[in-house]
């Protein structure tokens, strides 16, 4: 019997065109779109160089300056980071206009960026301002409430720097900016999996009226009837997904070298997003239009903090509260591709993967419960 | 013969609003029982309560001498449901549809395709199979909506007035339809506010309103409950007052009401009522046309104990 209703509610999905169009054609769509805008940026070489920083010291940083000098020896292939020039506030202007610069740093009380070109090579310079920032701040703090414990900070934030660079030892995946849209484009498409599941949650709802009543009298059980409905929904936006990760690949997106790996993420993603739809569609006592704005405004927002409009916000919230990055499913979607394919170890990618799998039964738990437990009191 | 549903002492409040007020019923097995009241008396509620749709406040209720609770799976296979709206996919075909739902109780392939064929064929849409239901019209719809409650060939089906909003053709077809699963062996709860298709079809009747029965029997128990037997309309202008006092102490009659050109008259009881007044018309060479003569109604019925019209 749970076939029975798995298969019928394989059909009515295939057969429901709205739902389709969102999930299948709107991705692929606005991935060609975007595709397409990005054009020739997306195209060019993306081999890592060295990058040209003009520093304008108003301000002697003793340390800051130690740090730059480190970045700017040579690595093991023989190729240093950075190439620093201290030199005036005009001259750092003039020749970033005239790409003797990528990127302008202003050394002073606080460390500041200046000009900076976007791409993701001057993402590393941004990357080290900030980190240093933060850290002469903590350090600051620390000395202000409690100077003994200044070295244990320093040990931790040596341990910190340790872990940073053995995450960003790279893989030889693909990890330009660009790329990074069209993992919010595959993460968004897994969050509007919500919208199927909402539907189909509600049509075993007695808020769906008298479908969700003739199936609540049924022989059949609910809780079978909504596995099987869930299990066939998030079969089928799995195939949606790869389908749409190869329809990307086919026409020119660099996933890099671990396809394979992407898979589990979309059986992940896709699972939260169903799980979201389905404990949307329980919600007793709000209506449809209330239930669809309502996911709506969630999984934009999180696509929003998945960096699919801009990028940058994913990496403010980390650095301000990270812990709506972790429970942002979205950004858990696009951070495990990223991760799959910018590093070495698979930390990141299976922390990512165990929240979206948390996350997901956390939801369907409640969900089930909710639809088990409602009696149509407001009938 | 043994009850298929029992309600005893059935309490339910929304909020400040009893909406059932210590309702009690029985039904037997193999009858058609008819849950007649007004929009609002508390008969699609006495449906959901139930069938566990909704819960109560107080009060037990047994199905073929079972409590009845929302995981009594055994009771729920015997039970068929017909809402008063459309329930089915719009993406799956007739086919499909009926399909789907007998599926829900029957898990034998080979079955399944019996059963979903006969339920076809009993309400007539051997010709829409294909069909999505946008395609069909307001009583094919209908039609379908019945196949969906009763394909797995259930023992105790409810009616939630199946009829709203049909036409007469498929109102009619409809009826018809619930007989013959009667006669197949079906006990039907049958729920309307159109007395007319209550006394057609049901064995038993219960009225009720404001969430209280109110009276229960046969249609011709229910109208021998109350005092009029008979009403006699007579178009006859010009009447005086003393012809309406004469009228009034004629044998059985209890009511008069005169609007100027027609005259309502109502008897609780005799023979030959009608010879009696027009004897009476024209021995007074009274003029009068368009007589006509009405025996109770289940319309009468809930007028008398109420004070209402069944229909407002």
């Amino acid at each position: 019997m749970f076939f029975h209703s798995f298969k019928y509610a394989l059909k009515s999905m295939f057969r429901n065109k709205t739902a389709l169009i969102w999930t299948i054609i709107f991705p692929m769509a606005l991935g060609t779109i975007m595709f397409a805008a990005f054009g020739n940026l997306y195209n060019k070489d993306h081999t890592f160089h060295t990058l040209k920083v003009a520093v304008v010291r108003e301000e002697e940083d003793e340390a800051f300056e130690k740090l730059l000098t480190e970045l700017s020896k040579k690595d093991e292939e023989g190729e240093p980071l950075l190439e620093v020039k201290y030199t005036t506030k005009s001259d750092a202007e003039i020749g970033v206009g005239g790409g003797d610069y990528e990127a302008v740093i202003y050394e002073g009380k606080d460390i500041k960026l200046g000009v900076i070109k976007s791409d993701i090579q001057q993402e590393i310079v941004r990357s080290i301002v900030e980190q240093y920032n933060k850290s002469k701040d903590l350090i600051e703090e620390v000395a202000k409430k409690d100077p003994t414990k200044i070295q244990e900070v320093i040990d931790t934030l040596s341990d910190t720097e340790k872990e940073y660079a053995v995450e960003i030892k790279t893989t030889n995946g693909n990890s330009d900016m660009y790329t990074n849209y069209f993992y919010a484009i595959i993460a968004m498409s897994c969050m509007f999996s919500a919208y199927v599941a909402l539907e189909f949650s509600e049509k075993i709802s007695l808020a769906a009226g008298e479908l969700g009543k003739r199936r609540s009298v049924a022989y059949q059980s609910k809780g079978v009837q909504a596995i099987a409905q869930f299990s066939a929904m998030w079969m089928c936006q799995i195939v949606i997904e790869i389908v749409s990760i190869f329809y990307l690949k086919g026409i020119g997106v660099n996933f890099g070298d671990k396809i394979a790996l992407m898979i589990p993420v979309v059986i992940a993603g896709t699972a939260v997003g169903s799980a979201l739809g389905t404990f949307l569609g329980a919600i007793p006592k709000m209506s449809r239009g209330g239930k669809t704005g309502l996911c709506t405004a969630i999984s934009m927002t999180m696509c929003v903090m998945a960096d699919l409009c801009a990028g940058g916000i994913k990496d403010v919230v980390e650095h301000n509260i990270p812990i709506l990055n972790r429970i942002n499913p979205a950004v858990l979607i696009s951070d495990s591709f990223y991760a799959l394919n910018v590093f070495d170890t698979y930390d990141r990618y299976i922390r990512n993967m165990t929240i979206l799998g948390g996350m997901t039964v956390v939801l369907l738990v409640i969900s089930f419960l909710i639809l088990r437990r409602e009696k149509g009191a407001s009938i | 013969m043994s009850n298929a549903v029992e309600v005893n002492n059935l309490v339910k409040r929304y909020k400040e609003l009893l909406a059932l007020d210590h309702f009690t019923l029985s039904i037997k097995e193999g009858e058609i029982f008819g849950l007649l009241g007004p929009n609002g008396s508390g008969k699609t509620t006495t449906m959901n309560c139930i069938l566990s749709l909704l819960t109560y406040d107080k009060g037990d209720i047994k199905i073929f001498g079972e409590d009845m609770k929302p995981t009594k799976y055994n009771i729920k296979r015997d039970i068929g449901v017909v809402f008063q709206n459309v329930a089915v996919f719009d993406e799956l075909t007739v086919y499909e549809n009926i399909d789907y739902f007998c599926g829900l109780y029957i898990k034998d392939k080979k079955t399944r395709k019996e059963y979903v064929e006969d339920a076809i064929r009993f309400v007539g849409l051997e010709d829409y199979k294909k069909f999505h239901p946008k395609k069909l019209s307001g009583g094919l719809l209908r039609r379908l909506n019945i196949a969906c409650g009763i394909a797995h060939k259930p023992k105790l089906i409810f009616f939630d007035e199946p009829t709203v909003a049909v036409d007469p053709q498929s109102r009619n077809k409809i009826l018809e339809g619930i007989q013959e699963l009667n006669a197949n062996g079906a006990t039907i709860v049958y729920t309307s506010h159109y007395m007319e298709e209550v006394e057609q079809i049901c064995d038993r009747i219960l009225i009720m309103d404001k969430g209280k029965s109110i009276a229960i029997g046969t249609n011709d128990e229910l109208k021998q409950m109350i005092k009029n037997k008979e009403t006699i309309t007579i178009d006859v202008p010009g009447l005086t007052e003393e012809n309406l006092k004469e009228i009034r102490e004629i044998k059985h009659v209890y009511t008069v009401d005169y609007n100027d050109t027609t005259i309502s008259i109502g008897f609780d009881g005799g023979r030959n009522n009608i010879v009696h007044i027009v004897n009476y018309l024209e021995e007074r060479n009274i003029g009068f046309s368009k007589v006509h003569s009405q025996l109770p109604t289940l319309n009468d019925v809930f007028l008398e104990i109420t004070g209402t019209e069944l229909r407002d």
